[in-house]
């Protein structure tokens, strides 16, 4: 090699931006996507699993610097996926947080310690809070839903304000941080937010309206927080973050590889992917599958209050003064979680692969119906007694009709959310945008179109929620963005159209709401006051 | 013992050593007791020894089952001979080892499935058709008709004890008639018998000479009134069916004659003892005063609750029947009986069906896994429910799933759940019987399961007595022909309960009242939730008033005759 030659080595690939990143922190994993600007197209992504933590029945747990570790690794994987393909770090020029909703995280403002785990949006612990909430109501009404009008909520274990409350009264350290002056709340995006800032130094407190419509701390229509809100709860403003629109500058990047990078877009994990899918006008829904489901319709400027056990909430609001637009919101507790039950607990499975060839090997459920509320039911049920049951059992069922079930179970329960979305805006729905894990499933989406009666349209990309983010993070930084232009260049999606007549459809929902019937209020089941057993004298 | 080997092996030595043996015995002998036992899925010979009743040779094979169409059931009644042939044979080349022959058994019982029917032709021996037996439903546009006569399908109730159901032999010989040429025939020429698998049994032993049934049996033909314990002329008429094909009816326990077929080795010997296998199970485990209950454990199940010498009529569905008579001057004993449908047949279905249970034998190995099942209730209505709920409707239900709910706890309810139908109907026993039920006597294969012994006892809040015998038949069965008039071999005193294999194990609950009322109170809200499942599609065209009158006079019979229907082919899978 002393010699001289002749021979050049080949330049390295260059991949040309901009690029608009997205961080995508959901219960299970945690995702940072690198998206070609004001396009759908992935450059490259790193995603890493978050571990829950079950301590009893019924909670749910996150340690909150795992969350940050693992979202500084994801950012951190991706960026040196970027450089490997030959784009340039540089050429990123804003980033978007979309995060999973509800989970409330508490922190010391001297320490930038977090006081507590993360109280993850499934846990029901706070039943009981809920219960002594109901008890200071006027005229002893016990209404749960006494507040809707204020926030939009029904009084539910959920929400942020009630998990608040949980802590104030069964966390010593937190009540007398409350007390002090020295506790920080935020969702995700929030603690997330004032970690990437700079964290106790100058970490910025912010939160979106799509996240704070989910505390019942917010007025829904002023979007700021409510002082009757507050004293319901018997909490302090101290502790609040700054509401903000979806789609502005939030504050920079403080340290690492993105150092100096505005954060220009906050957005709660679903009203991300109504985004993402683009259901940007008054009338259009999507529904994302995955650990639960959730279904948004967009009301558009209106806010319309829900009679039939609907969540009335921000959709987004893409600028500091730009209109709000809001949505319906139903979610179903359990829908892919349902199959990891089915896999881990019961043995049935081996895996997700294998849920659409056993359900495929069987006509239909043979009349069984399985209704998977494991931790009560959502919307529009509401009811936190509920159990799971599996109903219409014979000789002649076997494993794969109860998958089967399983399959309808989840669309089922996105037909009773779109049934009450119907009544209440009484707008009929024309197509469902649907994206998340179990779309991947072709029967299921055939079932789900059979069982609403209305095309079911899947998105073209697996990561509409971080497209969502990235989308409303572009939009902040460049003003001619327009986001309700295609995102593809290869087509339409795929629509698929229902194949079942509407009789049976309607049949075969009667069976359903019978099982949803027997599954309501299993946990408070006792037997009638003074009814005697022959067996157990007096 | 060294030297007896060298002694030659002439013929005249074996009765000595049979005598020598005979010594070293702590009990006198006093002759062997031979039982046929002819079940559903398997035929046995078993011998054992008096007083002491000890099973010292057996044999047992088992016996296929025809099924031409779906809900029929049907077995060779050539091959039940043969192979009650077979297995006698074979026991008794098992008594010389034991010091005994042939020539010590003194006498022969049998026990039998029950309503199982058989009609032969007098004149030839042969069979006119295969058994019906006891689980086919074919019959079931049989007892539309008869209903439709009579207007209320319990119209015999208070005569027989019994509701009109595909079950019981009256409506299988009528079905008969109505269906098989050679057997019209034969009726027509007056050369047909008709009888239970017992008669069929004593008529092939005895040459024809003897057709015979006892009370046990009789009671469960539809024909048989309780009171008079003869066959009852309305029942006869309603039925269509002449009293010279059937048997003459006898007690349980008395010489009926000797056994004189050429083909069974059992030529010479006594028969003294004839009882329907469920009521042999009740004698077997000793339940001789009323109020003491027996359960039998296997594919379903079957109690049968002693109400002494007076019938007691149900409110809920359970049967009246006889329970035994054991001599022709004896008094007549009676019994209410449930059936649970879905016992270890649940089992199964994890097993074969929903694939989380590897092996439906190893039930009490993932049950134990948990110590609860974790508020999960298991209501196996796969088609429907009977005693004492009786909703055709109902079909079965899982229900408290949560994420914490694993297969283990699924097997667990599926096991609490044979307890609580055993609960459901001893608490109807225990309100209609008139007496104090205390304890539950078990028999059955399902009971080697300990888990499932305890949680019925925990379940039900009293001792549960678990028959050492895997099968307490036979024995009753052996006692009943034992004692009979003219035998005796023994006294029949179970007040001393000194036979060496009348042991039991007992389990006694572990749980507070209060906890037994609260999960007992869960389990009747699951079943409530079970209840009202199979809805019937919609009729297009428009009811008519005279449409509706009509129809509404139907429901309450149509739903107890397809109750019974289905609770005979739910059963299908059960042993009997």
């Amino acid at each position: 090699m002393d010699s001289p030659t002749t021979e050049t080595t080949p330049p390295p690939p260059t991949l040309s931006g901009p690029f608009v990143g997205a961080i995508d922190e959901g219960t299970t994993s945690a995702r940072f996507i690198i998206f070609r600007a004001g396009t759908d197209e992935i450059v490259c992504f790193h995603q890493i699993e978050v571990e829950s933590i079950f301590q009893k029945e019924g909670w749910c747990e996150q340690d909150p610097m795992a969350i940050v570790n693992t979202v500084n690794e994801c950012i951190t994987g991706a960026c040196k996926k970027l450089v490997a393909v030959g784009g340039k770090v540089e050429e990123i020029i804003t980033i978007g947080i979309t995060n999973q909703r509800e989970s409330t995280v508490v922190w010391d403002r001297n320490s930038g310690q977090p006081l507590v785990n993360a109280i993850i949006w499934l846990d029901n612990r706070t039943t009981s809070t809920v219960e002594e909430l109901l008890e200071t109501i006027p005229n002893n009404a016990r209404n749960i839903n006494y507040l809707r009008p204020l926030c939009g909520l029904p009084l539910s274990p959920y929400f942020s304000g009630v998990k608040l409350r949980w802590l104030r009264d069964n966390v010593p350290v937190v009540s007398q941080a409350m007390e002090k002056g020295t506790a920080m709340f935020g969702t995700i995006d929030t603690w997330l937010m004032y970690n990437l800032t700079g964290g106790k130094d100058c970490g910025v407190h912010k939160t979106d309206v799509t996240n704070a419509s989910r505390t019942m701390l917010m007025n829904i229509e002023t979007l700021q927080w409510d002082a009757n809100l507050l004293k319901f709860f018997g909490l302090p403003k101290t502790i609040l973050p700054e509401i903000c629109s979806s789609s502005e500058f939030y504050g920079s990047i403080a340290q690492g590889v993105l150092q100096g990078i505005g954060i220009t877009s906050v957005l709660g994990d679903q009203q991300a992917a109504l985004v993402g899918q683009q259901c940007l006008a008054k009338g259009q829904a999507k529904a994302t599958y995955g650990t639960g489901c959730f279904l948004l319709y967009n009301t558009g400027p209106s806010i319309v209050h829900s009679t039939h056990g609907l969540l009335t909430t921000v959709g987004y609001q893409l600028g500091r003064k730009a209109v709000p637009f809001y949505a319906l919101e139903g979610s179903v507790s359990i829908a892919g979680a349902a199959f990891n039950w089915l896999r881990d607990n019961m043995n049935l499975i081996q895996n997700s692969g294998q849920i659409e060839t056993m359900a495929s090997t069987v006509d239909n459920s043979l009349d069984v119906y399985f209704v998977p509320a494991f931790n009560g039911l959502y919307a529009p049920y509401w009811n936190q007694d509920a159990r799971g049951v599996i109903c219409g059992l014979s000789e002649e069922t076997t494993s794969e009709h109860i998958v089967r079930a399983t399959l309808e179970a989840v669309c089922f329960q996105v037909r009773d959310i779109l049934d009450s979305m119907h009544k209440d805006c009484k707008i009929p729905l024309a197509k469902l945008m649907v994206d998340g894990g179990m779309t991947v499933n072709n029967l299921f989406l055939q079932l789900q179109s059979d069982l609403v009666g209305i095309q079911v349209l899947r998105a073209k990309i697996a990561e509409t929620t971080a497209l969502g983010a990235a989308m409303a993070a572009y939009k902040a930084v460049e003003n001619r963005y327009q986001m309700e232009a295609p995102l593809s260049k290869s087509g339409p999606r795929e629509a698929i159209k229902p194949s079942i007549s509407a009789t049976d459809r309607n049949l075969r929902y009667q069976k359903w709401k019978m099982a949803i019937d027997r599954s309501l209020n299993w946990e408070t089941s006792t037997l009638p006051q003074g009814e005697r057993e022959a067996f157990d004298g007096a | 013992m060294t030297e007896g080997k060298n002694l030659p092996h002439s013929s005249a030595d074996v009765p000595f050593r049979s005598k020598e043996l005979r010594k070293q015995s702590l009990i006198q002998h006093t002759g062997l007791v031979g039982v046929i036992d002819e079940g559903t899925k398997t035929i046995g010979f078993s011998i054992y020894t008096t007083p002491d009743f000890k099973e010292i040779a057996a044999h047992r094979v088992e016996l296929s089952v025809i099924t031409p169409q779906d809900g029929w059931y049907e077995q060779d009644p050539l091959e039940m001979m043969a192979s009650i042939n077979k297995c006698a044979e074979e026991a008794i080349k098992q008594l010389p080892e034991q010091g005994f022959s042939a020539s010590d058994i003194v006498t022969v019982g049998i026990t039998n499935q029950r309503e199982t029917t058989i009609v032969w032709d007098a004149v030839t021996g042969k069979p006119l058709y295969n058994a019906l037996l006891w689980k086919d439903i074919r019959t079931s546009t049989t007892v539309e008709q008869i209903v439709a006569k009579v207007q209320d399908p319990n119209h015999f109730r208070s005569s027989t004890g019994l509701p009109i159901s595909t079950y019981f032999s009256a409506l299988k010989i009528r079905w008969l008639r109505d269906n098989v040429p050679e057997v019209r025939q034969a009726i027509r020429e007056r050369r047909c018998k008709a009888g239970t698998v017992d008669s069929w049994i004593v008529w092939n032993l005895t040459n024809g000479a003897l057709h015979i049934t006892d009370v046990t049996n009789a009671s469960r033909t539809l024909l048989m009134n309780l009171e008079t314990q003869a066959w009852d002329p309305v029942l006869l008429k309603t039925f269509g069916i002449r009293e010279e094909m059937l048997p003459t009816i006898h007690s349980c326990s008395e010489i009926f004659g000797k056994i004189t077929s050429e083909r069974s080795p059992l030529r010479g010997m006594t028969l003294s003892g004839i009882m329907g296998n469920q009521q042999a199970s009740l004698l077997g485990q000793m339940c001789v005063k009323p109020g003491q209950t027996k359960n039998t454990y296997r594919s379903g199940c079957f109690l049968l609750c002693n109400t002494g010498d007076k019938p007691v009529f149900s409110r809920h569905g359970l049967l009246t029947t006889v329970a035994y008579k054991l001599g022709p001057q004896a008094p007549t004993i009676y019994a209410i009986e449930g059936a649970v449908s879905v016992a270890g047949h649940a089992l199964s279905w994890l097993q074969n069906k929903v694939r989380i249970l590897p092996d439906s034998r190893d039930a009490e190995k993932y049950a134990e896994m948990v110590p609860t099942s974790g508020d999960v209730y298991f209501v196996p209505a796969f088609t429907g429910l009977y005693a004492p709920y009786w909703r055709q409707n109902a079909r079965g239900i899982i229900i408290g799933l949560t994420q914490f709910t694993r297969k283990n706890h699924i097997v667990r309810a599926a096991l609490e759940s044979i307890c609580f139908q055993t609960r459901d109907i001893l608490e109807c026993m225990h309100q209609e019987c008139g007496y104090e039920i205390n304890k539950l006597h078990a028999d059955g294969k399902l009971t080697t399961n300990n888990l499932l012994m305890q949680l019925q006892a925990d379940t039900i809040g009293m001792p549960v007595f678990r028959s050492q015998l895997m099968d307490s038949t036979a024995f009753g069965a052996a006692m009943c022909a034992a004692q009979a008039d003219g035998v005796n071999l023994c006294q029949f005193e179970p007040e001393k309960r000194y036979y060496e294999n009348v042991h039991y194990d007992t389990f006694l609950a572990t749980t507070t009242d209060v906890e037994r009322k609260e999960r007992y109170g869960k389990w009747k809200r699951a079943v409530e939730r079970s209840l009202g499942w199979v809805i019937k599609q919609k009729k297009t065209r428009e009811y008519t008033e005279e449409n509706y009158r009509m129809l509404s006079s139907l429901p309450a019979s149509i739903f107890l005759i397809s109750s019974f229907a289905m609770l005979v082919h739910s059963l299908a899978a059960s042993g009997q």
